[in-house]
C-alpha cells in the first residue's frame, strides 16, 4: 500500500476533531435547489453508462403512455446531489455534509446505501434535496486507515415538497496509510 | 399486455426464482464515463495517483454506477414497468478497469401490500477477485396483466 496521504485539495474535506463532529449529529440543512432540472440528455447518457435500454428512458411515446412521461433512471438519482463543478458566483456546495463535517480523516470512500423509492422522477422536473447527519462512529481501523463512518440521510423533494426518494448514505472519512486491521 | 415490450406480472414470479445473470466489463472509458454522467469528480474516480494513494490499486467505479446496474438487472428481468422501491447495498471491494462485474440475483419473497404486487431480491455483483457489493432490493411488478398498459405504438424495438 502507498503510505502518501492524497492531496486534499482535491476533495476539499474539513479538518477537525471527532468532538467537533459530534456536535453536528441531528443537523439538517436547509432544502436547496438541485443545479439542474432532471433533463434528457442527463437521463439518457446515465442509461449508456449502464447500458440500460429500459424504453421507460429511450422510448418517450411508450413512457408518456405508461408512467405520463419518460422517466429519469431510479439508479441515477443520488447523482442529483452532485453540484456542477463550476458557477459564475465561484461558489459550488460540497455535495454532502460528510465532507464538510470537521474530522481528522482528509479522504473518503463510500461504503452502503440505503435508497427508498416513493415514486419515479421524470424528465423535466426541478427537485430539491435536504440532508441530515444521521451519525458518526468512533474512530475505527480498517485496511485503508483510521477513520470515521459518517451516516447522513438525504430527502429528495418535488416541487410541490413532496419527498421522492431518501438515501441513507454510509461514508468513510480516514487518513490513507493504516494498518491491515 | 404490452406486446411489444416483454414485462413480467407478479402473478407469474415464484420464490427462489434466479434472474439472468449479467456480466459488464469495466474498463477506463467506462469509469470515467461514469464521473461524467453522474457528475461525481471524486479524484478516486479518475485520478490514478489519487486513488493509489487512498490504498487502491487504480481508479475504481462509484457508488451510482452500482446503483444504476443493480437496477438495470432488475427491470431487464421484469421489464420496463417494474419499478425499484427500495435498494439497499454494501461495497466491500472496489471494481477497477480490467474487472468484469457478475451481476447474480434471485427472488427471496414474493408477496402483496394492499393491492401492490412486490418482490424481495438477493443480488450479488462480483469480480474475479470475489464479492464486491451485496444489495437487496424491492421491486413493485403489475398485478396482473390487466395493469399492464398496451403499447401506444407498432414498434418492435425490445430492451
Amino acid at each position: 500500500m502507498n503510505s502518501a496521504s492524497p492531496d486534499t485539495t482535491d476533495v476539499g474535506a474539513t479538518v477537525g476533531s471527532y468532538l467537533e463532529a459530534r456536535t453536528w449529529v441531528g443537523r439538517r440543512s436547509e432544502p436547496r435547489p438541485v443545479d439542474t432540472a432532471v433533463d434528457e440528455s442527463r437521463c439518457k447518457y446515465f442509461a449508456a453508462l449502464c447500458e440500460d435500454g429500459n424504453p421507460a428512458y429511450w422510448d418517450a411515446e411508450w413512457a408518456r403512455h405508461a408512467f405520463g412521461a419518460p422517466l429519469a433512471p431510479s439508479g441515477m438519482l443520488m447523482s442529483l446531489m452532485m453540484p456542477l463543478p463550476w458557477k459564475p458566483d465561484g461558489r459550488s456546495a460540497a455535495p454532502t455534509m460528510a465532507i464538510d463535517v470537521p474530522l481528522p480523516g482528509r479522504t473518503l470512500i463510500n461504503v452502503e446505501t440505503d435508497c427508498e423509492l416513493f415514486r419515479p422522477v421524470h424528465w423535466g422536473e426541478r427537485l430539491s434535496l435536504c440532508e441530515e447527519m444521521v451519525d458518526i462512529s468512533p474512530e475505527k481501523h480498517t485496511r485503508l486507515g483510521r477513520g470515521h463512518f459518517v451516516t447522513t440521510r438525504l430527502l429528495l423533494l418535488d416541487a410541490a415538497e413532496q419527498p421522492v426518494a431518501t438515501i441513507t448514505n454510509v461514508l468513510y472519512r480516514y487518513e490513507a496509510g493504516g494498518s491491515d486491521a | 399486455m404490452n406486446e411489444h415490450y416483454p414485462q413480467k406480472c407478479w402473478s407469474q414470479v415464484q420464490q427462489g426464482e434466479a434472474l439472468p445473470p449479467l456480466h459488464f466489463p469495466i474498463d477506463y472509458a467506462r469509469i470515467i464515463l461514469n464521473a461524467a454522467t453522474t457528475w461525481d469528480y471524486f479524484p478516486g474516480h479518475h485520478n490514478p495517483v489519487y486513488a493509489r494513494a487512498q490504498g487502491q490499486p487504480d481508479i475504481y467505479a462509484s457508488t451510482i454506477f452500482f446503483h444504476g446496474l443493480i437496477d438495470r438487472f432488475v427491470t431487464d428481468w421484469g421489464g420496463p414497468l417494474t419499478l425499484v422501491r427500495r435498494r439497499r447495498m454494501r461495497m466491500v471491494a472496489s471494481a477497477h478497469p480490467g474487472d468484469t462485474l457478475s451481476v447474480e440475483g434471485r427472488i427471496v419473497r414474493a408477496y402483496r401490500e394492499t393491492e401492490l404486487g412486490l418482490v424481495d431480491l438477493e443480488i450479488t455483483l462480483s469480480t474475479a477477485r470475489g464479492l464486491c457489493v451485496p444489495a437487496s432490493v424491492c421491486a413493485r411488478l403489475p398485478l396482473d396483466q390487466d395493469e399492464c398498459p398496451s403499447a401506444p405504438t407498432t414498434k418492435t424495438t425490445t430492451p
